[in-house]
């Protein structure tokens, strides 16, 4: 661990990304708690003013504030794309130790399932899910879990394959270690440097995920804010109050940027190919 | 083997090069078409009238199909017996004159001389058919209801019709005028099975082609009744369902007219080659309660919930001033409609509202869900603003936006708590009454029953003195705002924006789109 810190540190481009991943966090954690405004609070008599010393970032239609209600949507985003990603993860973990160790008929089932839910497209999935569980952010979370099992199960068993045929596990196998010692002792530790890479990119897949269905209406209900749902209730206002659209966007595309160089270096520091 | 490769990759040119050809020649033939729109047939082309419609047609069958995007149009190709004015007042159509022997029969004199678009006179007998359609229970028409007190139809001569109702029934003309209550011809009937895809009215435009998720057109009709009219050479209505594809259209002159929300209004404005034209809509928006479901079977609760409603800010916030307060029948309906400004309900006042509450068993407040159409801006923002305003006097309100559909299906099933919606009332107050509210009114989804209003709505049936009826509605719109089956909030303003070379041409609550005189100056 400490290695992969001292190597990301060398790593400009990544350090790039672990301080802004590092100040979205803090931002999404802290910043609801300090900003200076509630986030719903309607100042009727203040609607669609531009950035100001009262209101940073200017107001909406309602006259509510948009600084604070990036802040509360950053923590919404972050919400949201760690218990997704939580899902998809922990599913597509199980699911590719059981594929990639077992193999035969098992891996058949489990990997064509996957193969299903892969052909869709991310956006078109996670829809069916929400208009199926009806829109609320806990049945958001849950269709973005499903929506990245697939992608989880590919990566976890391509590295169980790889790690299985190693001599350590035959060994381990050998001298009558028993089967699911096996897999969690021996394999599973083995395969975490794709498995975590893989989680940093998700993060950001999520996010935007999120965005996008809460723009299309089904994620978060109002008024509590998401950057995607902000964007959409901007659109009408693009012209009159673009400061609505400008902020909300400039946070979702630092924070995707941000994960993304993050999820590139790990990549990179953990490849074992690359290093040599 | 390179032979072979050759060969190959030079077919392989050849098959691109030829896909590419014939790609250029779709997209020439497309660019041929748009040519022709814009100056092939160049006299046509200048009288065109291009107008960005906000939906898709849903539909032309003018018995059958409530939609406004498919309305605007069929509207045009159609004529009914008679019509109303942009006072309201009934004027002639099709039938130049009509009398009233007694209270239950009306005879109605045709004009002479019209035709349909395809040629054949418009006779008694056409009419006669139209209306034995519409109360075809298989046309499913949604007119139907308003004529269900029509016994029998008798045609007196080809320009002569007598109605013969079951009992008195005051709506009856205000119906007849209805664009839905549209003469049609038997035999373009019977040719095309429906008139869902075909359109052939008496009217002033002729239908000329459906081109789907693209535009409907229509060209004038030469041989109209009204002499000189319309001067325009056609109408093209072309789908643009986003809004700021309408705006950049209008901005660039690619249509000559369209609708807009309130919001692009200032941006219109702005635009010195643009004109707004506003008008007071006979559309209202509500809060509607389902009345079975505690708390709301409780009247206190849903009076308090009124007091708790600032509709100032409904009026400012979601529709930007462009709306006035309203009662169950909207001010555009001229007599009819009532001042609410002055009702005790319509005043904002917090300490009362919570008083009734307490009244009521609700000292603490309450949980429950707004459920609105994610596809309308509007709603989303009165849900949004009113979820606040409850929360003054201690209720928790949880949105729920549904997709348009789903929105409809919860309409329907009563499957709600509060619903947050918009209504149109329509031309005649049985409508905005009886419709809504009446105990078996087909659109009270609010499993609301009271025996006053039936009473009051089966007498404004049956009333024909104009006073007396008004006096009617005006103690029902009063039983309606104290009892609050629904909150009545504002009647938004609605918009066209023009481009500034069409003349002659000005919109009504009843007559939005009224293009007989219009012109466009080149």
């Amino acid at each position: 661990m400490s290695e992969i810190i001292s190597r990301l540190k060398k790593d400009k481009v990544g350090l790039v990304g672990v301080i802004g991943v590092l100040l979205v966090l803090v931002m999404g954690f802290i910043g609801p708690l300090v900003t200076p405004h509630d986030p719903t609070e309607m100042y009727k008599s203040h609607t669609l003013e531009g950035p100001s010393a009262t209101h940073w970032f200017g107001t909406d239609d309602f006259g509510r504030d948009i600084f604070s209600r990036v802040m509360q949507g950053a923590r919404v985003s972050l919400y949201v794309g760690l218990i997704s990603v939580g899902i998809g993860a922990t599913l597509g973990f199980l699911f590719g130790l059981i594929a990639g160790f077992f193999q035969g008929w098992v891996d058949n089932v489990i990997m064509r399932i996957m193969d299903i839910l892969f052909a869709f497209p991310d956006i078109l999935l996670a829809l069916t899910i929400v208009a199926v569980l009806g829109p609320s952010l806990r049945n958001t979370m849950v269709a973005i879990g499903i929506v990245f099992t697939p992608v989880f199960t590919r990566t976890v068993r391509a590295a169980v394959i790889s790690v299985k045929e190693m001599e350590f596990i035959t060994s381990a196998r050998s001298i009558g270690v028993k089967t699911h010692k096996v897999i969690f002792k021996h394999v599973s530790p083995n395969i975490l440097a794709p498995f975590i890479v893989q989680i940093t990119l998700a993060l950001s897949g999520a996010i935007l995920t999120e965005a996008a269905l809460s723009f299309l209406g089904l994620g978060i209900q109002p008024p509590e804010p998401s950057w995607g749902s902000m964007l959409n209730a901007s659109r009408q206002y693009m012209e009159i109050a673009p400061w609505i659209a400008i902020f909300p966007a400039i946070f979702i595309i630092i924070t995707i940027f941000c994960f993304n160089l993050l999820g590139d270096s790990l990549r990179d520091i953990l490849d074992p190919k690359l290093n040599q | 083997m390179t032979k072979k490769i050759k060969i190959f990759s030079l077919l392989l040119l050849v098959v691109m090069v030829m896909a590419a050809c014939s790609d250029n020649n779709a997209s020439g033939d497309s660019d041929a078409d748009s040519g022709s729109d814009s100056g092939g047939d160049s006299k046509a082309a200048n009288q065109l009238l291009k107008i960005g419609n906000d939906q898709e047609p849903a539909g032309l069958d003018p018995h059958k199909v409530p939609a406004h995007s498919s309305i605007r149009i069929y509207e045009k190709v159609y004529d009914s017996l008679l019509t109303f004015d942009e006072n309201m007042e009934l004027q002639p159509e099709l039938a130049k004159e009509w009398e009233q022997p007694d209270d239950t029969t009306y005879i109605f004199t045709l004009r002479e001389g019209v035709t349909f678009h395809n040629g054949d006179k418009m006779t008694a007998e056409d009419v006669k058919y139209s209306y034995e359609r519409i109360l075809d229970e298989e046309t499913a028409s949604i007119a139907k209801s308003y004529f269900d007190k029509v016994e029998s139809i008798e045609v007196m001569s080809p320009t002569k019709i007598k109605f013969n109702l079951s009992e008195t029934y005051a709506p009856f003309l205000s119906y007849v005028a209805s664009t839905n209550a549209a003469i049609v011809s038997e035999k373009v009937v019977e040719e095309n099975g429906d008139l869902m895809q075909v359109a052939v009215g008496t009217g002033p435009f002729k239908f000329e082609e459906w081109k789907p998720d693209n535009y409907v057109e229509l060209s004038k009709n030469e041989d109209y009744y009204k002499e000189g009219q319309p001067k325009l050479d056609g109408i093209r209505y072309i789908t643009m369902k986003d809004e700021s594809a309408r705006l950049a259209a209008i901005r660039t002159g690619e249509v000559h007219l369209t609708t807009l929300s309130s919001q692009s209004i200032p941006l219109a404005e702005k635009n010195d080659k643009l004109d707004v034209k506003g008008y007071q809509s006979t559309e209202y928006s509500y809060v509607g309660f389902n009345v079975d479901k505690e708390p709301f079977d409780n009247k206190k609760v849903r009076q308090a919930i009124s007091l708790a409603v600032n509709r100032q800010e409904v009026k400012d916030i979601v529709w930007k001033g462009d709306a006035i307060l309203s009662g169950p029948i909207p001010e555009s309906m001229g007599k009819w409609a009532i001042d609410v400004s002055e009702e005790e309900l319509y005043q904002h006042d917090i300490e009362k509202a919570k008083q009734l509450l307490v009244e009521a068993g609700y000292e603490d407040g309450f949980e429950t869900t707004i459920s609105t159409a994610s596809t309308y801006p509007d709603m989303i923002d009165t849900a949004q603003l009113l979820q606040q305003q409850f929360e003054k006097i201690g209720i928790k309100a949880d949105i729920k936006q549904l997709e348009w559909g789903q929105y409809i299906d919860t309409w329907k099933s009563g499957d709600h708590e509060m619903l947050v919606g918009r209504n149109s009332s329509g031309s005649d107050p049985d409508r905005s009454i009886s419709f809504f509210f009446s105990t078996d009114g087909s659109a009270n989804v609010w499993g609301f029953s009271n025996d006053k209003i039936d009473s009051l709505s089966e007498k404004g049936r049956t009333t024909t003195d104009k006073e007396k009826r008004r006096e009617i509605y005006n103690e029902a719109q009063k039983k309606l705002i104290e009892t609050s089956p629904n909150l009545f909030l504002v009647s938004p303003k609605k918009f066209f924006i023009v481009r500034n070379n069409v003349e002659n041409y000005t919109p009504s609550a009843n007559e939005p789109e009224n293009f007989n005189e219009t012109i466009i100056k080149q």
